[in-house]
């Protein structure tokens, strides 16, 4: 059976061309990093509740343990990568957006990789319930990979029925990164064997597995992978490279040419989509009892001796990451920035202490060759290239001008809330405006705003409440004191009355007595 | 090891203002040397006073502002805008006129409205316009093109010197003897003088589509203008907007009545058709900011060009299309913005 590649049929709108730069690190085949010295694990390595940690320090754990427990809906499960002790639970450096240290679990490796017991050591998906395979995922930490983080459970729980299409996402649009190439390049067996788990769980009538067309080593191999997994749900679709394709929008609207109204999510349009190393994770913790304690990780940059994938623990400390891969290079043109992701999305590392986490698809070691950030910015001369390549239709020129005079409302109007950061505008833009910069700072201040009127709508509710409250309880207390009051007064009536009574009677007596 | 903390994007970014400029002036070189070809070395002169006194009024306009000189100067905005001025002028323009006329783009055009990115109006075309207002006699003094005999003198390079920066001709030529109408003109007056089209068309200075030698200009300006869209320093939209336009509405009327409206490919072959499609209309400052924006504004122009060189007062109208346009652009923007993604309305 010859499966078919076909090609997307439609475009997201704007988009930019960019040189791919994942050649540097796709030469060797993963390497898998021996366990390093210690290992840090953010308590938060995922979209939602931070989890709350369950061992002590001093602890003895075995690999695959449960370290911190997720809290509430959205949370995810964080499990000891190797056995060891817990050295210290407290705040350390972390690779985040918004935060530069966090409380993470730090763990020294005794060397012996002791697995925890496990209760199976195969398992056939298909004798499993829905609700056994979506506890698994939960109870393993398994989290979107492809950079957002988002609990997987949550994401397939709430997708149990009504679905169109799985999609599976092995677009992996942005520079540098090459970690899901490299993935399915060498596991797409297990990938295929993942989606066909999802499909099980989902009952979704046809997945759509979608490359872009600059990796052509994974599309054949996974075409290979589905040539003999004969699944006639699995079709396959190659993509243009192009900028951000694999943003899950832009993917989605290439494939079907639908747009998630805003406010709505894929699911509710029917569709499921997920990253190929997620997949994968999946298919790891069902069929091999394996919670998520390693990922693949695209170490690149012109700075590092020797680029290429690793199979590191979370919680790695990438100094040994990097030294793994050779270390820094000594030349002349240094590393002068630590990129977490890829160099139009990415996060800024402050150090290399910092650990590997579930989030961590690529580390870039970043020489002045690579990256240029901060040049001066000049006027904007309004050329409009900015919302030409604008994969979500804005004008990002007058998003720029409002943002910049802060005047909300207007960015607001001229929907701002749609942009998806992904810096295409701010690529192109000749004048080197820091558009994104400009476009974060605005939706944070809205978002503010925003809290702070519903803080204080809530105080105002309350306030009245307790005015309301306050009112009622004196009303209260009036209406009794009132009623007792007359109550005396009736008492005192009767009383008097009876003494009345009384005296008349005497009186009566009396006067009978007399007579 | 510890790293400085930035905010994405972080990528070199390959363009920037200087090349964008850059592009556009190369662009322009090829028609530069057609029209020293067909009209002599006044324009060059022209250019270089031009440029000069850009420079000047840039830096004096940023130094009373207190802003950096020479980064703003670096981005050849202001050469642009006298570059595009120069090519608007007649080839025989006293140097006064050319400063003057630059001053006016740089200081009041440009920097009184907050300077560049900030302006309503196009620099070149306010100036030009003002220009014509004010100096009508001597915005008109053009010469006949090489290889066409009207009897008139040729006119040397020390001539053109001469007129430049004295106001006369040295020797004994009065300005009559060298001066000729432009096509533009004659179809003005001459229609005004119950001429049909075919005999105006046999005046000498009508070449196959448009005006003798002005044809080749054109043709050397398009394609600068397709230069500029295969460097993605314009895009399609507003060119082709104002030559479809044009095109259009001259084609209706011509066609309702051929012995009193020219050809389209006259219009766009004469005058500055062109250099206002691919040069002066697609100036991102003072045009509209959309696609659907752009192709509304683009017509405007197209019509506007039609529109008064036909019913108004003067031969050419682009100047006054680009400046009548440029003040609808905000509303223009108001009302055609591009639909954001997840706004559009279920089917």
């Amino acid at each position: 059976m010859d499966i078919l590649l076909r090609e997307a049929a439609y475009q997201f709108p704007g988009g930019i061309d960019l040189p791919a730069m994942k050649e540097m690190s796709t030469n060797d085949r993963i390497r898998t990093m021996p366990i390093p010295s210690q290992l840090i694990l953010p308590l938060k390595q995922h979209a939602g509740i931070i989890a709350k940690p369950i061992v002590n320090t001093g602890d003895y754990v075995l690999k695959g343990q449960l370290l911190a427990e997720l809290q509430g809906q959205i949370s995810a499960n964080i499990h000891a990568p190797t056995s060891g002790h817990i050295v210290s639970i407290g705040p350390y450096p972390v690779p985040h957006a918004s935060t530069q240290v966090s409380n993470c679990i730090r763990l020294i490796p005794d060397g012996n990789d002791v697995w925890i017991e496990r209760p199976v050591t195969a398992r056939h998906y298909q004798t499993l319930s829905n609700e056994e395979i979506i506890s698994i995922i939960r109870d393993y930490g398994i989290v979107g990979l492809g950079g957002a983080v988002f609990p997987t459970e949550a994401k397939v729980k709430t997708s149990s029925n009504n679905i169109n299409a799985l999609i599976i996402n092995g677009a992996e649009c942005e520079p540098y990164i090459s970690c899901d190439d490299m993935l399915m390049r060498e596991y797409g067996d297990d990938i295929i064997e993942g989606i066909k788990i999802l499909l099980q769980l989902t009952g979704a009538p046809r997945c759509i597995f979608a490359i872009e067309n600059n990796k052509p080593s994974a599309i054949s191999i996974i075409r290979e992978a589905l040539r003999d997994a004969a699944d006639l749900r699995i079709e396959l679709f190659s993509l243009p490279s192009l900028y951000p394709q694999g943003g899950e929008k832009q993917l989605l609207q290439s494939l079907t040419n639908e747009e998630i109204p805003t406010n709505q999510l894929p699911i509710d349009l029917g569709y499921l989509m997920l990253n190929v190393g997620t997949v994968k994770a999946i298919r790891d913790a069902i069929l091999e009892d394996q919670p998520l304690i390693s990922r693949v990780v695209t170490v690149t940059g012109d700075a590092v001796k020797h680029p290429q994938n690793v199979m590191a623990l979370i919680g790695t400390p990438l100094i040994e990451l990097i030294e793994f891969c050779g270390g820094y290079k000594n030349n002349s043109l240094k590393a002068h920035q630590l990129i977490m992701g890829g160099p139009l999305m990415g996060i800024s590392l402050i150090s290399d202490a910092v650990p590997v986490v579930k989030a961590m698809n690529c580390v870039l070691v970043a020489s002045p060759k690579d990256t240029q950030p901060e040049l001066e910015p000049k006027a904007c001369i309004r050329c409009g290239e900015c919302s030409q390549v604008c994969p979500a239709s804005l004008l990002p020129q007058q998003l720029y001008w409002y943002s910049k005079a802060k005047n909300f409302i207007e960015a607001e109007r001229f929907n701002l809330s749609a942009c998806i950061e992904c810096g295409a505008c701010d690529y192109v833009c000749p004048s080197h405006i820091p558009l994104v910069q400009y476009f974060r700072h605005a939706k944070g201040e809205i978002k503010q705003r925003q809290e702070q009127k519903i803080a204080s709508d809530i105080a105002r509710q309350r306030f009245e409440f307790r005015e309301q409250r306050l009112e009622k309880i004196a009303a209260e207390r009036a209406a009794k004191l009132a009623a007792k009051k007359s109550n005396m007064q009736n008492k005192a009536q009767t009383k008097k009355s009876a003494i009345d009574e009384i005296m008349q009677r005497a009186k009566n007596k009396k006067n009978t007595e007399e007579n | 090891m510890h790293f400085k903390v930035l905010s994405s994007p972080f990528l070199k970014p390959k363009n920037n203002v200087t090349k964008v400029m850059l592009h556009v002036l190369l662009a322009l070189v090829p028609a530069l040397i057609a029209y020293i070809w067909y009209f002599g070395w006044g324009i060059l002169f022209n250019l270089i006073i031009a440029c000069l006194s850009a420079i000047l009024f840039e830096a004096l306009a940023l130094k009373v502002q207190d802003k950096p000189v020479i980064p703003a100067l670096s981005d050849l905005s202001a050469i642009v805008t006298a570059v595009l001025l120069a090519f608007a002028l007649p080839p025989l323009c006293a140097w006064w006129i050319t400063v003057l006329g630059t001053g006016f783009a740089i200081l009041v055009a440009k920097h009184l409205y907050g300077g560049l990115g900030y302006n309503i109006f196009n620099p070149a075309m306010a100036a030009y316009v003002v220009l014509l207002i004010s100096f009508p006699k001597e915005m008109v003094v053009w010469l006949a093109p090489r290889g066409v005999d009207l009897g008139l003198d040729s006119v040397t390079v020390a001539q053109t010197l001469d007129y430049i920066f004295t106001g006369t001709l040295g020797n004994s030529n009065s300005l009559d003897a060298v001066t000729s109408a432009t096509p533009l003109d004659i179809l003005k007056t001459d229609l005004g003088g119950m001429q049909t089209m075919q005999e105006i068309k046999t005046h000498p200075l009508f070449g196959s589509m448009g005006g003798h030698g002005w044809e080749w200009i054109n043709n050397w300006l398009a394609i600068g203008g397709f230069y500029l869209l295969a460097v993605k320093v314009i895009r399609w939209h507003i060119p082709v907007a104002v030559l479809a336009s044009l095109i259009c509405i001259a084609t209706v009327f011509n066609i309702y009545d051929p012995g009193h409206y020219a050809k389209a490919t006259f219009h766009v072959f004469t005058g500055a058709a062109i250099l206002c499609a691919f040069f002066i209309a697609t100036d991102p400052v003072s045009a509209a900011t959309s696609i659907k924006g752009r192709i509304v504004y683009g017509i405007g122009i197209g019509l506007l060009i039609y529109i008064i060189r036909t019913w108004g007062g003067y031969p050419d109208a682009i100047a006054f299309a680009v400046l009548l346009m440029n003040m609808c652009v905000p509303l223009i923007d108001y009302y055609f913005k591009p639909v954001a993604y997840g706004q559009k309305k279920a089917n």
